[in-house]
């Protein structure tokens, strides 16, 4: 069991209490339930203050009072005031648009888009919610599907083998190498030639690894 | 000319209107004159010349058939006349005033055909909006109520299934890291009459086929989810709420052929035209997909005299026509798409020459507000 601390925030109480129920029967800790953008930033703020700052909000887009992209607007503060903790944006539907604009802001911390459908599977979305927590990118695999339909006249990404593509496609999802190469069926040093190949494609320097792995994911999905 | 109906009307209304002026001003003119004139009859008749009554005695001011009013009796009576016709004259100007306002309502104004038509196009934008408006209720409540439902219940057999121990082996993807269920076997679901686990629990068998059992309704339920939000998407997109804009750019986002998005707007739209607009670009652009053969696409929205312009541009093949029904015999997207304008009197104009390029512009001529 993880322990790992979480705040949930959805204005649909059939769904809050029973993602709740679900993370504490999984052993997570969750400090709070909110219904609304408002209350989110309040509570991490609150809880912050208190030293025990969640390591993940888990926040639906659409809250009261404006019923459009409140959770949006509460993560894009919450990432900002509050980098210790991860933001897994939790949707009834996939707007690539948000997705970038989440990600454009990227500062190291842990950040996901999920469709709501996704915690039907529920160990995925629970290790998914995991990685946001350890400072992972999490996509779901229909944001980077829409991405991928829809290549940009960007010579870089163009000049991608299709594995290449798989892997750049599975890097923003938030895999780890392993999970690539269990994922792809390929060996760790094919999946590491695949990733060179693909940084070297994309013209990115040769410093920090990881920083580079999160300005490639951020390359694909601008286009 | 002789059939210009409002030339007529106008003309007849110039034949009305001249005398009736002049009437109304000499009427006007004459009570209010009279009035004031009556109401100070005793100050100002002292001072004219003296005349002779019929009985020889001399007399100064107005006389009628032989009257005179220079008695304290006759002054206070014209003096009354005056304040009655001085009250009277604003009712006078007010009645002229109407009969013109009756003669240009009813020659300058609207004729009973043009007023009908008027208040059918504000009931028809009425009904347009109204429509609008409903659906977008529809949506909401599929989103608060069916739709969060379902993926709690998904939620809840997805732990189930995961319980009862094919951990998410069985789903194709992933590490294993849920816990292991009573039995830890992965197996392909199927109703079985065998025993899956080990002797330890009372019915295997039971348990197995309650396992495939959730299987399955853990997989109907994700189908259903799914296929709830692509009918919730084509009742009302949820990102049209944004704006046209951020809908548009999202739109182009899934199409599969780089898409440039152009939109220049000075005032958002009414719902039901963003709602409008939307659809025909969501429309012409599965319709480039289809049979463009093209490589790049760009969606333009700006403004068009009161209302707006749509045009999708390709660079495909060309020879698109709005009329192909298809082998079934049904009609296609485009006359749909000139339907779904029509209540705001947009039109859909193709021009798709053999070779291409093709562009479909839809025009709203507004307004749009």
């Amino acid at each position: 069991m993880t322990g790992t601390t979480v705040v949930v925030a959805d204005d649909s109480v059939i769904l809050r209490d029973g993602l709740v129920a679900l993370l504490n029967r999984r052993g997570y800790e969750v400090l709070a339930a909110v219904g609304d953008g408002d209350s989110l930033v309040a509570e991490v703020e609150r809880l912050t203050a208190a030293g025990t700052a969640p390591a993940v909000a888990v926040v639906d887009i659409r809250m009261p009072p404006t019923f459009t992209d409140e959770g949006l607007r509460a993560a894009r503060e919450l990432r900002t005031r509050f980098p210790g903790t991860g933001v897994l944006l939790f949707s009834q539907y996939i707007e690539t648009r948000y997705a970038t604009e989440l990600l454009a802001q990227r500062d190291g911390g842990g950040v996901g888009y999920l469709l709501k459908d996704r915690v039907a599977d529920v160990s995925e979305f629970l290790e998914a919610l995991d990685r946001i927590a350890d400072g992972s990118t999490v996509l779901d695999p229909e944001v980077v599907q829409q991405l991928m339909g829809a290549p940009r006249a960007e010579d870089g990404l163009a000049r991608l083998t299709p594995r290449e593509r798989e892997v750049l496609e599975l890097m923003a999802e938030g895999r780890s190498n392993g999970a690539i190469s269990r994922e792809l069926y390929l060996s760790a040093g094919a999946v590491e030639k695949n990733v060179t190949a693909i940084f070297a494609k994309l013209s990115l320097p040769p410093d920090a690894g990881d920083h580079r792995r999160v300005l490639a994911v951020l390359r694909f999905l601008r286009g | 000319m002789l059939g210009d109906t409002a030339g007529w009307r106008a003309l007849a209304y110039l034949a009305a209107a001249f005398p009736l002026a002049l009437i109304s001003a000499a009427a006007s003119v004459g009570f209010l004159a009279s009035g004031l004139g009556g109401l100070t009859h005793w100050v100002w008749s002292r001072w004219l010349p003296l005349q002779a009554a019929g009985d020889g005695s001399l007399h100064r001011g107005l006389s009628l058939g032989g009257l005179f009013f220079d008695t304290v009796a006759g002054q206070l009576s014209l003096a009354a006349v005056g304040v009655v016709l001085l009250f009277v004259w604003p009712w006078v100007n007010h009645g002229f005033a109407d009969v013109f306002r009756l003669l240009v309502g009813e020659l300058l104004g609207l004729t009973p055909g043009a007023r009908r038509l008027r208040d059918l196009e504000v009931s028809r934008g009425r009904s347009v909006e109204d429509a609008d408006a409903r659906l977008r209720r529809i949506e909401r409540d599929l989103h608060d109520g069916t739709q969060a439902r379902l993926v709690a219940v998904a939620m809840q057999l997805g732990e189930a299934r995961e319980l009862l121990g094919s951990g998410v082996a069985a789903n194709g993807r992933g590490d294993s890291s849920g816990p292991s269920g009573p039995d830890g076997s992965g197996g392909p679901a199927g109703l079985t009459g065998e025993s899956v686990a080990g002797g330890e629990a009372p019915r295997p068998t039971a348990v197995a086929n309650a396992r495939a059992l959730v299987e399955l309704a853990h997989a109907a339920v994700k189908g259903t989810a799914v296929e709830l939000r692509e009918i919730v998407r084509n009742i009302h997109p949820p990102v049209l709420d944004d704006g046209l804009e951020v809908a548009l750019e999202s739109l182009a986002s899934r199409v599969p052929l780089p898409v440039r998005v152009h939109v220049e707007l000075r005032v958002r739209p009414s719902p039901a035209i963003e709602t409008m607009l939307y659809f025909c670009a969501a429309e012409l652009l599965t319709n480039v997909v289809k049979h463009g053969g093209a490589t790049h696409a760009t969606v333009t929205l700006e403004p068009h005299g009161r209302g707006l312009r749509l045009r999708v541009q390709d660079d495909g093949t060309g020879g698109a026509q709005v009329w192909s029904p298809d082998e079934t015999g049904r009609r296609s997207g485009l006359v749909g798409l000139a339907e779904r304008v029509r209540p705001v009197d947009g039109r859909l104009e193709l021009h798709s020459p053999a070779g291409g390029p093709t562009v479909a512009t839809v025009t709203l001529p507004g307004p749009v507000a």
